[in-house]
C-alpha cells in the first residue's frame, strides 16, 4: 500500500506562487551549478542540464544542498537570498510530486518512555521503582531514540519488558486485601545494623557507627528488613559526628561538619553496593546528639538506609598515606579504624501510612475510586475493558478483550486466585504489541478498513502529541478529548499543546531531545585521566555532571522564554554554578546552585559553542581536534555533515614529541585537492574552537613557545577567533533554524523527513522569520500542524 | 558530492535473511543430558577474548615469517607454547574504516551501525545457536574491565556482559534454593503462557498492513518465537543440578580496574565452565575506558595511552598493559592443556581466539588486525603472513569459518569471508 501525502492547501499555494514568480530553474542551474554538473563535469555523478531526466531523489538533494547553503561551494558565485529561496521550493515541489514515504505505524516505546507510561499507567508516582530498570539501554546509532526503525525488538527485550510488567504490577497491586494494612513500629536492632563495607561498622548494644563514605550504606541487619507494603513511613534517627579528632591529623572530611544521607535501595543481593536512590540530607553535630523526624515513601521490597556523605571512600588510604608521612605511628595499620564516622543510636520506623485508601496506584490501575470486587463476573470484565482501553491506548472492542478475560479466567482456575490472576492478566496485556507500540489507527487494521487517509485519528493524534512533549500516555483530560474526538479541532488541540508546553513535565522532551541532538551522551565517554594534572578541575570539582546541567537548563530556558534560536549560536547567558564559573574564568557569586548569570563582554563564551560539554564531548580527553569539533557542529549543530572520510586515509597520529601544533599537521595535508572538499568545509569551524582546551578551558597558547591559532574563513567571510565565526553564522539564521525545526519534526514523528514534510517545514520556517525563529513557537508549530497530523 | 537521503529504506526481509543463514536454537534431545557431563572431548568449544583498543603494532607482531620465528615483545608470555599457536599478520575485514566500528564488528567484519538487525550477528552467535541448550548456556559473555560489544545476537543486539566474578559464579555453578527453583519453574509456565496468548492477538493484524508494519509486526513475532524456545531450552535444564566446582568464592577484586585479581579470576570460570561442559562458547572482552589500570608500573588512563604520539614513557606502560592481556592467555592456556581428556587434554579441544578490531588504536586504523589463535587441534606454531598477491589483507572472516567449521557449523563462507585457513589443518 503506497501512501501519498495530501497537502494542506495553504503550503502549496505558497510554494506554487514562488515558482510563478518566474524562478526559472533552468537559469538558475545555468547560472549557478552546471560549470560542475554538466555536459563537461559531472561532480558527485550529478547532471543538473538536462532536466526531464532527473527525478525525485535528485530533485530532494538538490533542495538540501541549496537549503543548508552547501551548494554552491562557498568559493563560487552564490545567488542571491530570494533567489536561493525561491528556486529551493520550487524543486522541493517537484521532489515532492514523486515521492512517497511509507511510514511504519508500528513503533516501539523506548526504555524511557515505557518507565514513564508504565508510572502513569499504574499510579506509580510516589516512590523510587523504576520500571525501566529491568530493560537494557537501546542503541541507537543514528537519529533520535524514537525513530521507528530503529527500535527493534528482541527475544531478550521482550522476557524484560514481560519481568518489568510483572514487578511493576506487584508494586502497584501490592495488597488483596481490600482493608487498609495496619502501620507498625519497627525498633532496628543497633547491634545487628549491618551494611556494605563491613569493616568501617562498629556495632554496640545501643549504638551503631559508620566510618566509611561513598557508596557505603548502613542499614537493617534482620532477615525481613524490606517493607513488604508500599506507603508513607515515618522515620526517626538520633546521630551525631564522633571521633572527628581521634588521630592526631584529622581525616576527611576536614572542614565543616559530617552529613548522613538518608536514602531508599531495592534488596536483594546484587544490589546491597550499588543501587540506591537519595532522598535526604542531614548536618551532623560533633559529639551532640540530634534528633530527626521525617517522612518517606517506601517502596515494596525496598529499605531504608544512611550512609556518609562526606567521608572517605576508601577509609584505609589515607591510615597509608599519613603513616607514609609520618603523621601517625605504623600501628595505626593494625588497629580497629577509629576515624571519623556517623554514630547512630536510635533507627526507628513506622509505617506503612495511606492518606487515601485505596492508594493512588490501586485507583489508577483499577480506574476506579473503589476497589472492585473480583469474584463478581461483570466488574470483571469492566475492569479488563477499562485497563486494555488505557493499556491500548485506545477504544477496545469487546472481541479485542475475550482471549484475555478467558486468559484470566485460566488462571484463577489453577490458583483460585482472582487478584493474583488479575495482575498476570494485565502483565499479558503490557506485552502484547498494543502496548509495547505506539500505533497509528491500528483500530481500523484491525477492523479490516483500508485506512487510505494518511490523517490520524484523534487517538492516535493523541498519541503521538503526548510522547512528543511528554514522552509518556496521554493523561485523563487529553485521553477525553480522544474519545470525543474533539482533539481534532484546530482550537482545542492548540490549547493542549499550551498546556503541555506550561507543564513541568516539557522538561523530559527539553531534556532526552537536547540530550540526542546535542550527543551529550557522549559526554563522558572519553574523559580526562582522573590522574592528569591539567584536568584536575574536571573530576575535583565534578565538572561532567554540571557541563549537562548547564546545556540541559539553557535550552530549556531557551524552550521556555521562547526565546529565539539565535541564543544557541550566540548568547551573553547561561546557566552556571561555581565550578563551572572557575572552568570559565568569570566572576560568579554563588556556590554548587545554577544561576542564569551574564557573561563579561570579553568572557569569550556564549552560545552552546562556548560550553562545556559541547567542548569536552569533541575532545578525547586528551587533546583537541578540529577535525572532531568541526565536524560536530556540521552535522550537530547545522545539520550538513561531511560524507565520511574516503576508504583508506590514514589519521593523524600527533607526534606530540615534536613541536607541531595539530594545525600545522593538517595544513600539511590540505594540498590534496579530494581531502580538501571535505576538510576546506570542516577544518575552519575546528580552528575556531581550539581556543579551548580538551575540557573546553579557554586558552591563547597550547605551551610557552607555540600560539593557538584561530583565524580561517567561513561560508566566504574570514574571521579572527570564534565571535568572528560567531557574528558570520548569526548574519543568516535561517540554515539553523530549519535544521533545528528538522530536527525537532524527526523525533517528534519517529522518522526521517521526506519531502512532503519539507513543505511543511519552510512554510513554519518562513512564518517565523519576522520573530527570528522562537523555539517554543517552533515547537508549538510542529505540535500543531500537518507534521503531527499527517502519519 | 551529493548526500543522498533514502526516500524508501528497503530493508532485507529479516526472517528469510535468518532462515537462509540456518539459524534456529538447537533443542537437545532428552537423551543426551546426563546428570553427570563429563566433558565428552569431540565436542569443541570456542573463545574469543578481544582487546578493545587493539595492540601497538611495534610491539606485537613478530618481525619475521620463517619456522622458529623470534616472538615479539608482547607475546612473550606465550614462549613456553611455541607449538600451541599461530599468529596472524596482514588480516582484517575489509570493508571496516571506523573506531567504533571496530569495536562492534570485531567477530563479523560488518559495521553494527550500517546493519539491519540481526545482518551483524556475531560468528559467536553462530556457534552458540549450533550448540543451543545442549548446554545449560548458549554462551557466557564476560567483561574484563571497561565496554566492549563484539557480539550482536540473530535479534540485533548486543549481548549483556557479566562483569562480576561472584555474579558469574552465582550464575553458572550455585543451584537456586528449592524455593527460588519452584518459582522459576511457574515463572517459565507463566512466560509461556502469556506469550501464547499475545502471539495469538498479534497474528490478527497481519492482513491489514503495509510493508514496513509487516517487518516491524515479523520483528514482535520472530521475538515471541525465539523468546519460546528460549524457555523450552530453560525448562530442560531445570531439574538438572548445576556442576560441582572448586572455585574459592571469598576472593574478589575490589574494583573493575584490578585487573591482576579480576582476569585470573573470570579465566577461572571459564576454565570451569569448559571443563564441567556448562557452555562451549564464550567471549572475553579487556575493555576501553580511560582510567587507570591498576597494574604494577601503569600510572596513566589506558585510552590516553593509546594515543601514545610516540612517547616513551607512554609506550613503556602500553607495553605493560598489552604483554597483560597476552600473559592471562597465556595461563588460560596452560590450564586448559594441562587438563587431561581420554583424546588428549582440554586445548585440543577448545580455540582460543584473540584479536581486536583495531589495528593501530594510535590512528584509528582497522588494517593488520593483530590476532592470534590457539587449540582448536589446529597445526600451529607458524606467523601466517595474510597479504594476497594484489595486496589486499586476507578477511579476518576466512578465520572464523575454518573455526566454525572446526567447532561443527555448517557453513562454506561466514559473511565475507573468501575462503578458509587451510594451513591451520593438520
Amino acid at each position: 500500500m503506497m501512501l501519498r501525502f495530501l497537502l494542506l492547501a495553504l503550503p502549496l499555494q505558497s510554494l506554487a506562487a514562488a515558482a510563478e514568480d518566474g524562478h526559472d530553474l533552468s537559469k538558475f542551474f545555468e547560472a549557478y551549478c552546471v560549470q560542475c554538473h554538466g555536459e563537461d563535469k559531472q561532480k558527485g555523478d550529478v547532471r543538473l542540464d538536462i532536466q526531464p531526466e532527473l527525478d525525485a531523489e535528485l530533485w530532494e538533494a538538490v533542495y538540501e544542498q541549496l537549503a543548508g547553503g552547501e551548494m554552491p561551494p562557498d568559493d563560487e558565485k552564490q545567488p542571491e537570498k530570494t533567489e536561493r529561496n525561491g528556486v529551493m521550493k520550487s524543486v522541493l515541489l517537484l521532489a515532492q510530486e514523486d515521492s512517497a514515504i511509507e511510514s511504519t505505524k508500528f513503533r516501539r516505546l523506548n526504555k524511557r518512555e515505557y518507565a514513564n507510561t508504565v508510572r502513569d499507567l499504574l499510579g506509580l508516582r510516589s516512590g523510587t521503582f523504576d520500571p525501566g530498570e529491568y530493560i537494557y539501554d537501546e542503541e541507537i546509532d543514528e537519529g533520535f531514540d524514537t525513530r521507528a526503525e530503529a527500535l527493534v525488538i528482541s527475544n531478550e527485550l521482550l522476557l524484560e519488558y514481560m519481568n518489568a510488567a510483572k514487578k511493576s504490577l506487584q508494586h502497584a497491586l501490592f495488597s488483596s486485601d481490600t482493608e487498609k494494612p495496619t502501620a507498625q513500629k519497627i525498633d532496628v536492632d543497633l547491634k545487628k545494623v549491618s551494611g556494605t563495607s563491613r569493616r568501617y561498622i562498629n556495632n554496640h548494644h545501643d549504638h551503631v557507627i559508620g566510618r566509611s563514605g561513598g557508596k557505603a550504606k548502613l542499614f537493617e541487619g534482620a532477615q525481613n528488613r524490606t517493607m513488604k507494603f508500599p506507603g508513607r513511613y515515618s522515620i526517626t534517627v538520633t546521630a551525631s559526628g564522633v571521633d572527628r579528632d581521634f588521630y592526631p591529623v584529622r581525616f576527611t572530611p576536614e572542614k565543616g561538619p559530617l552529613v548522613m544521607g538518608f536514602g531508599i535501595m531495592p534488596d536483594g543481593m546484587e544490589s546491597l553496593a550499588g543501587k540506591g536512590v537519595l532522598q535526604k540530607t542531614f548536618e551532623l553535630k560533633d559529639d551532640v546528639e540530634q534528633t530527626f523526624q521525617f517522612d518517606t515513601w517506601i517502596d515494596k521490597d525496598h529499605l531504608p538506609y544512611f550512609s556518609f556523605m562526606n567521608g572517605s571512600s576508601k577509609p584505609i588510604t589515607q591510615i597509608r598515606s599519613n603513616i607514609r608521612r609520618r603523621k601517625i605511628p605504623a600501628s595505626s595499620m593494625g588497629e580497629l579504624y577509629r576515624g571519623p564516622g556517623i554514630k547512630i543510636t536510635r533507627f526507628d520506623i513506622e509505617g506503612p501510612f495511606h492518606d487515601e485508601w485505596p492508594p493512588a496506584s490501586f485507583r489508577a490501575t483499577y480506574d476506579s475510586e473503589s476497589i472492585p470486587d473480583l469474584s463478581n463476573a461483570t466488574q470483571r470484565k469492566d475492569l479488563v475493558s477499562r485497563f486494555a482501553k488505557r493499556a491500548f491506548r485506545r477504544p477496545v472492542a469487546d472481541d479485542e478483550i475475550a482471549p484475555y478475560l478467558a486468559f484470566m479466567k485460566e488462571k484463577h482456575a489453577g490458583s483460585q486466585d482472582w487478584h493474583g490472576a488479575v495482575i498476570d492478566t494485565f502483565a499479558a496485556m503490557m506485552a502484547s504489541i498494543e502496548f509495547l507500540y505506539i500505533q497509528d489507527d491500528l483500530a481500523a487494521i484491525r477492523q479490516g478498513i483500508a485506512n487510505d487517509s494518511t490523517l490520524l485519528g484523534p487517538h492516535a493524534l493523541a498519541n503521538r502529541l503526548s510522547y512528543f512533549l511528554w514522552s509518556t500516555m496521554p493523561d485523563e483530560e487529553l485521553f477525553a478529548l480522544a474519545d470525543s474526538g474533539d482533539i481534532l479541532d484546530p482550537e482545542i488541540m492548540n490549547g493542549q499543546v499550551d498546556r503541555m508546553l506550561d507543564d513541568p513535565r516539557i522538561k523530559r522532551f527539553s531534556d532526552s531531545f537536547a540530550n540526542q541532538w546535542l550527543s551529550l551522551d557522549s559526554l563522558g565517554t572519553m574523559p580526562p585521566d582522573t590522574k592528569d594534572p591539567q584536568f584536575k578541575a574536571y573530576h575535583r570539582n565534578k565538572l561532567e555532571p554540571a557541563m549537562l546541567e548547564e546545556t540541559r537548563r539553557f535550552f530549556r530556558y531557551v524552550l521556555e522564554e521562547n526565546c529565539s534560536v539565535r541564543d544557541f549560536i550566540d548568547s551573553d547567558y547561561s546557566f552556571i554554578n561555581a565550578g563551572l564559573a572557575e572552568l570559565y574564568d568569570v566572576p560568579f557569586e554563588g556556590g554548587a546552585d545554577f544561576v542564569r548569570t551574564i557573561f563579561p563582554a570579553d568572557a569569550n563564551r556564549g552560545g552552546l559553542l562556548g560550553q562545556g560539554s559541547i567542548l569536552t564531548l569533541t575532545s578525547n580527553g586528551v587533546e583537541t581536534s578540529p577535525v572532531v569539533r568541526g565536524h560536530w557542529v556540521l552535522d550537530e549543530l547545522l545539520g550538513t555533515p561531511p560524507p565520511p572520510a574516503p576508504a583508506e586515509v590514514p589519521a593523524i597520529v600527533p607526534d606530540l614529541n615534536g613541536v607541531e601544533t595539530v594545525r600545522d599537521l593538517l595544513e600539511k595535508h590540505r594540498s590534496d585537492v579530494a581531502c580538501m572538499e571535505c576538510h576546506r568545509r570542516m577544518d575552519p569551524l575546528g580552528f575556531a574552537l581550539e581556543s579551548y582546551d580538551p575540557i573546553g578551558r579557554y586558552r591563547e597558547k597550547y605551551s610557552p613557545t607555540q600560539i593557538v591559532e584561530t583565524d580561517s574563513f567561513y561560508k566566504g567571510h574570514s574571521f579572527e577567533n570564534v565571535e568572528g565565526l560567531k557574528k558570520i553564522m548569526l548574519a543568516d539564521v535561517r540554515p539553523f533554524a530549519r535544521n533545528l525545526t528538522i530536527r525537532i519534526a524527526e523525533y517528534a514523528k519517529g522518522r526521517k523527513l521526506g519531502p512532503a514534510d519539507f513543505v511543511a517545514v519552510e512554510h513554519i520556517v518562513d512564518g517565523l522569520a519576522g520573530d527570528e525563529f522562537p523555539l517554543r513557537d517552533i515547537v508549538s508549530r510542529i505540535a500543531n500542524g500537518e507534521l503531527l497530523l499527517n502519519q | 558530492m551529493i548526500r543522498k537521503s533514502p526516500i524508501n529504506s528497503v530493508r532485507p526481509d529479516r526472517r528469510a535473511f535468518l532462515k537462509a543463514a540456518g539459524v534456529t536454537i538447537a533443542l537437545p534431545a532428552l537423551e543426551s543430558i546426563g546428570a553427570s557431563k563429563a566433558s565428552t572431548g569431540a565436542q569443541k568449544r570456542m573463545v574469543c577474548i578481544s582487546s578493545a583498543l587493539g595492540m601497538n603494532p611495534e610491539s606485537f607482531f613478530p618481525k619475521t615469517f620463517e619456522p622458529g620465528f623470534e616472538l615479539s615483545p608482547v607475546l612473550s608470555p606465550l614462549s613456553g607454547l611455541r607449538e600451541e599457536f599461530t599468529v596472524f599478520s596482514h588480516v582484517d575485514h575489509p570493508n571496516i574504516y571506523t573506531k567504533h566500528g571496530a569495536m562492534n564488528s570485531l567477530l563479523s567484519g560488518i559495521d553494527a551501525k550500517r546493519a539491519s538487525p540481526g545482518e551483524n550477528r556475531s560468528m559467536d552467535q553462530v556457534a552458540a545457536a549450533h550448540v543451543g541448550y545442549e548446554t545449560r548456556f548458549p554462551s557466557v559473555h564476560i567483561s574484563l574491565g571497561g565496554k566492549q560489544g563484539s557480539s550482536w545476537t540473530a535479534s540485533g543486539i548486543k549481548v549483556r556482559e557479566e562483569e562480576d566474578p561472584l555474579d558469574l559464579f552465582q550464575k553458572l555453578f550455585v543451584n537456586d534454593s528449592e524455593a527460588a527453583k519452584k518459582a522459576r519453574a511457574v515463572e517459565l509456565d507463566e512466560q509461556g503462557s502469556v506469550l501464547d496468548l499475545v502471539q495469538g492477538q498479534a497474528k490478527r493484524l497481519e492482513k491489514n498492513v503495509n510493508q514496513s508494519d509487516r517487518e516491524k509486526l515479523d520483528e514482535y513475532l520472530t521475538a515471541i518465537r525465539e523468546a519460546e524456545e528460549k524457555i523450552q531450552g530453560m525448562k530442560r535444564w531445570e531439574g538438572i543440578p548445576k556442576s560441582d566446582v572448586d572455585f574459592d568464592d571469598s576472593a574478589n577484586a575490589h574494583g573493575n580496574m584490578d585487573y591482576p585479581t579480576l582476569s585470573p579470576l573470570m579465566f577461572d570460570l571459564l576454565f570451569l565452565a569448559i571443563q564441567s561442559d556448562t557452555s562451549r562458547v564464550f567471549t572475553a572482552g579487556f575493555g576501553m575506558h580511560n582510567h587507570a589500570i591498576e597494574i604494577d608500573g601503569v600510572k596513566d588512563g589506558y585510552h590516553g595511552l593509546t594515543h601514545h604520539g610516540n612517547r616513551p614513557d607512554r609506550l613503556t606502560q602500553l607495553r605493560i598493559i598489552e604483554t597483560f592481556y597476552i600473559a592471562q592467555m597465556a595461563r588460560f592456556i596452560e590450564r586448559l592443556k594441562d587438563s587431561k581428556t581420554d583424546s588428549g587434554n582440554l586445548l585440543d579441544d577448545t580455540m582460543v581466539f584473540f584479536g581486536s578490531g583495531l589495528g593501530d588504536a594510535a590512528r584509528h586504523s582497522n588494517r593488520n588486525l593483530p590476532v592470534v589463535l590457539a587449540g582448536g587441534g589446529f597445526r600451529h606454531g607458524t606467523h601466517i603472513d595474510g597479504r594476497q598477491p594484489n595486496g589486499s589483507q586476507t578477511p579476518l572472516n576466512n578465520l572464523y569459518t575454518t573455526m566454525l567449521q572446526n567447532f561443527g557449523v555448517e557453513i562454506n563462507r561466514f559473511n565475507n569471508a573468501t575462503g578458509t585457513f587451510n594451513e591451520l589443518q593438520s
